[in-house]
């Protein structure tokens, strides 16, 4: 899936599973004239020991002047989509097409919280 | 009309809650149209910081201590220029009409079963002068 964002600011994507869980998330700052565009290519699987995990972005926050989609659609349509063909209930489509996804859990590396 | 000035950045953070066994690579691109005036790419640079950490050895794996960084310039016609990452001395003149920074960072799969997790910085910069 590719997500491409117009404009400067920052977005934060988080990736849910069929249950809701958080395994990923990307926060991607751009920076520029209001003409500068960004693109980000990302898998929309990850490995576990249990095998293939299949995730759905969710667009969790982004900047005033920014427009983003995911693979040319409008985000929230994506998501929803997404989170059916994955398996997800009702309740999470909606709340992720709505740009509600719980946290991620606190890993093992910790980057400075200026970086954050 | 040229621009003037022009700023080109990007940064991805990319936490993952892991444990995983594939850590998907990193690529993104910042662009920007140009005017086909005459453009100097002043500066362009890449950092990191964060990586990946291995849970069978606890060792962090790190192979490159930066990540790559690419610009190109589209010139009139179609043809094109490309400029490595860390640069600091302004290159020649080109009539470009378009300019993607491109940065990449690896992605690793474990060998074994061995678990990862990952938090990780990557981000870059290109300054370009557009003048008639």
């Amino acid at each position: 899936m590719n997500i491409t964002i117009k404009g400067p600011g920052e977005i934060v994507v988080r990736f849910i599973d069929q249950n809701g869980k958080a395994l990923l998330q990307e926060t991607i700052r751009v920076s520029g004239s209001g003409m500068v565009e960004a693109k980000r290519d990302i898998n929309l699987s990850l490995e576990t020991l249990s095998g293939q995990v299949l995730v759905s972005p969710v667009l969790i926050q982004q900047g005033e002047k920014q427009q983003v989609t995911f693979d040319g659609e409008h985000h929230s349509s994506f998501t929803r989509k997404r989170c059916q063909e994955i398996g997800c209930t009702q309740n999470i489509t909606e709340d992720a097409a709505h740009g509600h996804a719980q946290p991620l859990q606190e890993g093992a590396i910790h980057l400075p919280s200026a970086q954050k | 009309m040229a621009q003037g000035s022009i700023m080109l950045q990007v940064s991805v953070i990319q936490d993952i809650a892991g444990p995983v066994t594939s850590i998907p690579p990193v690529t993104v691109m910042a662009f920007h149209f140009l005017s086909f005036d005459k453009t100097t790419v002043r500066e362009i640079t890449a950092e990191k910081t964060g990586g990946i950490l291995a849970g069978g050895s606890n060792m962090p794996i790190g192979y490159s201590g930066s990540p790559f960084a690419v610009l190109r310039l589209f010139l009139r016609g179609g043809e094109e220029v490309f400029f490595l990452a860390p640069s600091h001395v302004s290159s020649p003149q080109f009539e470009a009409g378009f300019a993607i920074l491109e940065i990449e960072e690896l992605g690793v799969t474990s060998i074994g079963s061995n678990e990862m997790n990952l938090s990780r910085l990557i981000g870059g910069h290109a300054y370009l002068d557009e003048v008639e």
